[in-house]
Formats: structure tokens, sequence, C-alpha cells
């Protein structure tokens, strides 16, 4: 069972999506939940405060996704963090380098609730079983 | 502000003379510049033959084109194209609109539900523990402060259900956009349509059949409208999941 007070990161350009990963977010008992509006925005946010968790889009103006999710890995105090990749990118060659710049989930948009409830679940179980070994 | 303005005014005054005296000096070195090099080589004659050759070619373009009506249909593409922006505007504008319409009333109606269902799980755990601490001591004050708050909980109930009805309601209303952007689009596909189609048309009757190389995609190109018409792109999330079970993530 994840911990309720886990420190979200949601990163999109739109405010609308971002209001809707947040709700859908508290709805899971999630609400410790802060935002950016892209990469860059994004990156200062995480080197500022200890987040436990981003949600990002890819496609954003000065600092697209990708480039945060590779910035964020090669941290050494940031690399840990898991990132979900929640985005309307649904070519083949996206997902593959979503997961090769070592991203922890990837939603194509649309999705569902159920959707992300789930990949939630599965990147907790993941830490869960890592932290274990 | 005033001055800033006049300022603005002379620069632009200055500029324009310079512009004015610009073209004098520029054909009269180019006068005598071609008069020396006529004098000097025949290089400009075979520069000159090309240049005669594209003027030519541009004629024999603008003649057909002329001829075929293809002017004035480029024209009055053109004249569509600001039209669909701001026709595409509209969709943009009207769309977030109800997106926020919609989420602003699910954060009104989700408290208001959440507050109906932890105040009736609150009622029924107190008449739980009266109903237990009656059998032990019977304590009538207990049970009439509990009758009046359950009286009160259900007193409330219709205000806090009309209220988020009022909420759902607004959300349907927020829907309204599906009617206004849904024409707007059909127009602006049937623009681009006949766009497409007189592209065509003139490409096919000025320019020789040559492949045109295939156009190399970024990473970001949105959301994909056409995914049965493409075979490598994803088209729900069950396709992502296994591509990437594939690759062994």
């Amino acid at each position: 069972m994840p911990d309720k007070n886990l420190k979200f990161l949601v990163v999109d350009d739109f405010s609308t999506m971002r209001r809707i990963v947040r709700n859908l977010l508290k709805e899971l008992g999630f609400v410790n939940v802060d935002e950016a509006e892209d990469g860059a925005v994004a990156l200062r946010k995480l080197q500022e405060g200890n987040f436990d968790f981003v949600v990002s889009d890819w496609n954003m103006p000065n600092m697209d996704g990708l480039t945060m999710l590779q910035n964020v890995r090669a941290s050494e105090t940031l690399k840990k963090i898991p990132v979900l990749m929640v985005t309307a990118e649904a070519k083949k060659e996206n997902i593959v380098a979503a997961a090769q710049a070592g991203a922890s989930g990837y939603i194509v948009k649309p999705f569902t609730a159920a959707t992300l409830h789930e990949k939630l679940n599965k990147i907790f179980q993941n830490m869960e079983s890592k932290a274990s070994i | 502000m005033n001055t800033k303005r006049l300022m603005k005014a002379k620069v632009d005054d200055a500029s324009q003379e310079e512009a004015s005296t610009k073209p004098v000096k520029l054909a009269e070195t180019s006068i005598a510049s071609a008069l020396k090099n006529i004098e000097e080589n025949e290089l400009i004659t075979t520069d000159k033959k090309v240049i005669d050759q594209i003027g030519q070619l541009t004629r024999t373009l603008h003649d057909s084109l002329r001829e075929l009506g293809y002017d004035k249909r480029l024209e009055s593409i053109a004249a569509e194209a600001p039209e669909a922006q701001d026709k595409l505007s509209y969709v943009a504008a009207k769309t977030e609109q109800a997106a926020e319409r919609t989420l602003n009333a699910t954060e009104i109606a989700m408290p208001i539900q959440e507050k109906l269902s932890t105040d009736a799980i609150h009622l029924s755990e107190q008449w739980k523990e009266a109903f237990e601490a009656q059998q032990a001591k019977p304590d009538t004050e207990k049970f009439k402060i509990l009758m009046i708050d359950t009286l009160h909980y259900l007193d409330n109930v219709p205000a806090q259900a009309n209220a988020t009805n009022a909420q759902l309601l607004e959300i349907m209303m927020a829907q309204d956009f599906q009617d206004l952007t849904g024409q707007v689009i059909k127009k602006i596909t049937h623009m681009v349509q006949s766009l497409e189609k007189d592209l065509i048309e003139l490409l096919l009757a000025n320019v020789p059949a040559k492949k045109a190389a295939a156009e190399e995609e970024g990473l970001m190109n949105g959301p994909v409208t056409n995914p049965e018409k493409r075979s490598d792109v994803v088209s729900n999330q069950d396709q992502v999941d296994d591509l990437l079970a594939s690759l062994g993530f």
C-alpha cells in the first residue's frame, strides 16, 4: 500500500489536463500534488522540493517531457524518482524512446481513471520489490 | 509617450529618405558595372541566357495558371486560410471553455458528495454505538440527541442532492460546444479537402512526376488522428503495454 502522503508533480502545458490528473490522484487518495507547465519549470521544482513521483506530458514548450525525463535520470539526486509519461504521442518510436530514457510507465491519451490507477499501482509494486531487495 | 512617437516618426522619415536615394545610387553603379562587364567577357551572356530562360518559364507557368483558372482558385484558397485559422481558434476556445466548466462543476460537486457520505457513516456509527450502550445502560437522552442529528441530516440531504444535480446539469450543458465545433470542423475539413484537390491538380499540371522523399517526422506530433491508416503508431493502451512488455519493461 503506497503512502498517501507521496508528493506528486503533475507536468502538462494544458491546465485542464493538470486539473484532471490532480483530481484523479485525489480520488486515489493522493492530495499532496504540485503542478508545472513545462519540463523546465518541472526540473526546477524537482530540484527544489522533495518530490516522490512525476506524472508528465511529452509535447510541451520550453522543455519537452522526454528531455525532462533524461535530465531527471542523469541527475544524482533525482534519478530514482518514478516518472510516468501520460501523452498523446502514440508512435511506437516514442514509446521505445521513453522506455530507453527510463520512463517508469507510459499512458496514451485519451486515458481512463482505471488505467492511471493500474499504472500507478504497477510502479508502486516495482518500487516496493526494488526496496525489499 | 508623445516624444517616443515623434522620435519614431523621425526615424521612419529618415529611413524613407534613405530608401528613396538608394535606388538611384544602385542604378548608377549597376549601369557602370554592367557596361564594364559587357565589354569584358562573354560570361554574362550565358548568365543572361539562364535568366531569360527562368523568365520564360515563369511567364509560361503564370500564363498556364491563368489559362487553367488556377490563379483565381489559388487566390480564393489564400483568402480562405485566415478564415480557417479563425475557425480553429474558435474551436480551441470553445473546447477549453467546456473543459473548464466541466472541471469547475466536478470540483464543486465532489466535496458535496463526500460530505453526504462521511456524515452518513458518522451517524450510522453513532447509532450502532448507542444501541450497544443501550443494552448495558439505557440512556434516552443520547437517543434524543441522535434523533435530532439524524433528522437534521435527512433535512439537509435534498438541498445537497439538488446542488449536485445542478452541477451535473452544468456538466451536461458544457457539452453544447460539440454541436458548434462539430459544424465548424466540418467546414474546415471541406475547405482543406478542396484545397488539397486544387493543389494536387496544380502540381500534376505543372511539375514532372517525381517521388517525394518521405517526410521525416520527429518525436513530437501530438495526437494521432488516423491510427487506423498507420502501422507505426499504437491506437490504445493495450498496444502500449504489449509493446513495452515485448521490450522487457
